[in-house]
């Protein structure tokens, strides 16, 4: 009997052995060519036929499998379980972590043609994801009762999580606001440092007096502030630093940036003695 | 003044008082394999797309396919084809010693099929030194690029399967996997068969035909 998963491969293999002839004499092929894989005569453009024929054969070989392997017939799984029917499916619950991977994924590769950071962060994403989806599918089963599954969960990565999730918290918030902080002029680094704090207490000082706000509020909260963080900092290393001077250096006086002008001007009215601002 | 705090909701860890999680869906693990190894396929289905149309039109422009000075040695692809040929003998024996609880069958063949893959890898890297194809510098070419990536994926996949055959021999060595739950030893001896199966059509299409 052919499995009700298998019937969608054996349909799609056969379309794709179709347009695959069919593309091979509609593209040069001749004799019994694209009726025998180039055996005898031409098969048209290699390209496509070999895309569409490969493709054929990938599918056929699912639904062989799906079929060999009796996938979603419930009188084989009970069969097999030794049980009177087949169990009931159980769905797994919501998990974030194939999103995670795609990202990684999407930084693996941008990082191969662009930048060896993104390519390195694209890697721990998907270490990352491996382990903690690996963790996430074992926990679901580990008994029949899902409170008890997730404390078995969190006594088992917790106390690996939490230290790793602060120290890339602190991370991010550094390098990120370090990079917006030396883009900017000194004064607007000020001020801006104060609004971050300031944001910070209020958002924080809010969610205090809330004890029974939803922790997916709370946690998209978080994740808003941390995308908005990278985002900034991102920005901020593609503009690039602003111009530093070294105390003394001659070339401070006749620099083209706005903020040593500024700096300047104020030195000479104050008649302090110290040009522009300290390299950081 | 004595302020009380709420003790956190303690969940018991006694697992002899909690439910039994339910039956899983059987051969889960097989499925997912023979989608895995579908991928993989679709893969090399591309790449061999694009080495068959590159290598026509050079052939069709009247000149040889392979650059001046490089050449393709027979004994070491054939060799090696030899050689996975061997290990699905192996990987089967270890398949089938599993499934009659033969332990001491099943580590023996794991070993072998394991030691077959190393020697797999060990002869096309010597294959990788013999061709003359650079790789780098200005004498690269778009024949060395092609089956540089061809045969190093193919090496990767073998390597991917080294390691699920691997990772199948540490847990039967810790008691799963024997008798009718040989379900993971033969994900990863289905992997292997189409490793091998892969390496096949390289063999033939590209080391000998060239």
């Amino acid at each position: 009997m052919i499995t009700t998963s298998s019937k969608f491969f054996y349909a799609l293999a056969g379309l794709l052995l179709v347009t695959g002839v069919v593309y091979g004499y509609t593209t040069g092929g001749g004799e019994v060519g694209p009726i025998s894989l180039g055996y005898k005569g031409a098969v048209g453009d290699l390209l496509g036929y070999s895309i569409l024929m490969g493709s054929a054969f990938v599918s056929a070989f699912v639904g062989f499998s799906t079929t060999a392997f009796r996938d979603g017939d419930p009188e084989a799984a009970a069969e097999i379980l030794g049980a009177d029917h087949a169990p009931v499916p159980v769905a797994p619950q919501t998990s974030y972590w194939p999103l995670v991977g795609a990202f990684g994924l999407g930084f693996v590769v941008v990082g191969i043609a662009v930048n060896n950071v993104f390519f390195v962060a694209g890697l721990i994403a998907l270490g990352a994801v491996a382990i903690e989806w690996t963790i996430q599918a074992w926990s679901e089963r580990a008994t029949g009762d899902p409170a008890v599954n997730r404390e078995i969960r969190n006594r088992l990565m917790l106390p690996i999580e939490v230290p790793i999730a602060g120290a890339l918290a602190i991370a991010i918030i550094v390098v990120g606001f370090s990079r917006l902080f030396l883009t900017i002029s000194k004064e607007n680094a000020v001020w801006a440092a104060l609004v971050a704090a300031a944001l910070v207490f209020v958002v924080g000082t809010v969610l205090s007096t809330r004890p029974a706000l939803r922790k997916d509020m709370v946690a998209g909260l978080l994740a808003v502030g941390a995308v908005a963080t990278i985002g900034i900092g991102i920005v901020s290393a593609v503009q690039g630093e602003r111009e530093f001077h070294h105390v003394g250096d001659e070339d401070s006086e006749h620099s083209d940036d706005a903020e040593s002008h500024d700096d300047d001007a104020e030195s000479h009215e104050d008649g302090a003695e110290e040009p522009a601002e300290e390299h950081n | 003044m004595s302020a009380t705090i709420a003790e956190p909701a303690q969940v018991p860890l006694h697992l002899g008082d909690v439910p039994q999680a339910p039956p899983r869906r059987p051969r889960v693990l097989l499925i997912g394999t023979a989608f895995a190894a579908a991928a993989s396929v679709a893969v090399f289905v591309g790449l061999f797309a694009v080495y068959f149309s590159v290598r026509s039109q050079v052939v069709a422009d009247g000149t040889a396919w392979l650059p001046g000075g490089a050449t393709i040695p027979l004994a070491p692809g054939n060799m090696t084809m030899v050689t996975l040929a061997m290990s699905l003998v192996t990987v089967q024996w270890a398949v089938h010693a599993a499934a009659n609880r033969d332990r001491g069958h099943a580590y023996t063949a794991l070993g072998v099929t394991i030691l077959f893959g190393l020697a797999h890898i060990t002869q096309i890297a010597f294959l990788f030194t013999e061709w003359q194809l650079p790789l780098n510098g200005d004498a690269v070419t778009t024949q060395a690029v092609l089956l540089f990536t061809i045969l190093g994926l193919q090496i990767a996949m073998t390597g991917a399967a080294l390691i699920f055959l691997g990772l199948m021999a540490v847990r039967s060595l810790g008691g799963q996997f024997t008798g009718p739950d040989a379900e993971g030893l033969s994900a990863a001896a289905l992997y292997w068969y189409v490793t091998v199966a892969v390496y096949s059509v390289i063999w033939y299409s590209i080391l000998i035909v060239k």
